[in-house]
């Protein structure tokens, strides 16, 4: 008496029966709704990240929804452990696209070549007052002004492998590159951002 | 080496409050931006079941395009052909039958004449 049986039985010879459809058509609403989880949970890290790289709040927005739609659109068939490398992936593409745009357009950013030519950090000869003096001064606004000084890819490596939480090999597969490269940019951003805070302490 | 992992240690360190920053910004968003970034995703997910709904749509328009295209060129009987091009077994069964019918006439002539000769004889 427990399990009701459902209206339509699937027929010896049938091949797509009513609860078949019924079952589809609750697999779409769960889909849309774990995809609806997603992309609350990483829209927000999103934006911030497209934010600071355009430093221009609706840039951002519009490259946020453009990554929300062709995630949706493209790979929500994928299995949703995969959303997260991909979102990223395709989000940091529309903001290289943008940068690259930009730079048609003939407009030029302070943040171009600001640290990628640099060899490796010296921590001595760069920052003036302690590192941990300089941690605990850090503000949210000290910290945006230096990642907007940073190059585009070492924002993206400081973001993924910082933020985000994405391992080397994850950082080097969203980003399309070594993972050698990424050591290098990861090094090179969180010395870049030292040495930013640092100045704008000095000027403070 | 003790001096360099103290420093990584430090760095490390600031790369957490970084992190922790960052979190917060996150967590403290202002209402309109998170407004906007809601009704983006509505777009984007109602842009997954329009397309949906379409697919189903045009896939039963398919269906329907498929079974009327059946009905027409499979179901239907097929129109008569003309004279010359009627089979030859059937034509030649149909020529046999008339010969046939001309036998019965002329056996049935035969005996008619027959019983007319011997009428006349006796």
């Amino acid at each position: 008496m427990g399990n009701a049986l459902p209206i339509v039985q699937r027929s010896p010879g049938s091949l797509y029966t009513f609860p078949d459809r019924m079952q589809d058509r609750g697999g779409v609403q769960d889909k849309r709704k774990e995809l609806d989880q997603f992309l609350g949970s990483v829209e927000r890290p999103a934006y911030r990240m497209a934010e600071i790289a355009t430093r221009n709040p609706d840039d951002a927005l519009d490259i946020v929804q453009d990554t929300m739609f062709k995630l949706v659109d493209k790979y929500s068939g994928k299995p949703p452990e995969e959303w997260r490398p991909l979102f990223y992936s395709i989000l940091h593409s529309r903001i290289t696209d943008y940068h690259r745009r930009k730079t048609l357009t003939g407009r030029i950013f302070s943040w171009i070549g600001s640290g990628d030519e640099e060899g490796e950090f010296d921590f001595g000869s760069t920052i003036e007052g302690p590192l941990e003096k300089l941690t605990e001064q850090l503000t949210l606004e000290k910290l945006q002004g230096a990642l907007e000084t940073l190059s585009e890819r070492q924002q993206q490596v400081f973001m993924l492998r910082n933020w985000q939480g994405f391992s080397v090999a994850e950082t080097a597969g969203i980003l399309k590159c070594s993972e050698g490269s990424i050591k290098t940019h990861m090094s090179r951003a969180t010395a870049s951002l030292l040495r930013a805070i640092d100045q704008g302490n000095e000027y403070d | 080496m003790t001096e360099h992992n103290d420093q990584d240690g430090k760095t490390q360190a600031f790369e957490e409050k970084a992190k922790r920053l960052l979190d917060e910004s996150v967590e403290y968003m202002d209402g309109p931006t998170a407004a906007k970034l809601h009704q983006a995703r509505s777009r984007a997910l109602e842009s997954r079941s329009r397309s949906f709904r379409w697919q189903t749509w045009s896939g039963a328009g398919a269906l329907a395009a498929s079974v009327a295209l059946v009905a027409v060129f499979v179901v239907r009987e097929p129109a008569g052909l003309p004279v010359i091009y009627e089979d030859p077994m059937q034509q030649a069964v149909a020529e046999e039958m008339e010969l046939m019918d001309d036998l019965d006439f002329m056996a049935w002539l035969v005996l008619e004449e027959g019983e007319t000769y011997a009428t006349d004889r006796s």
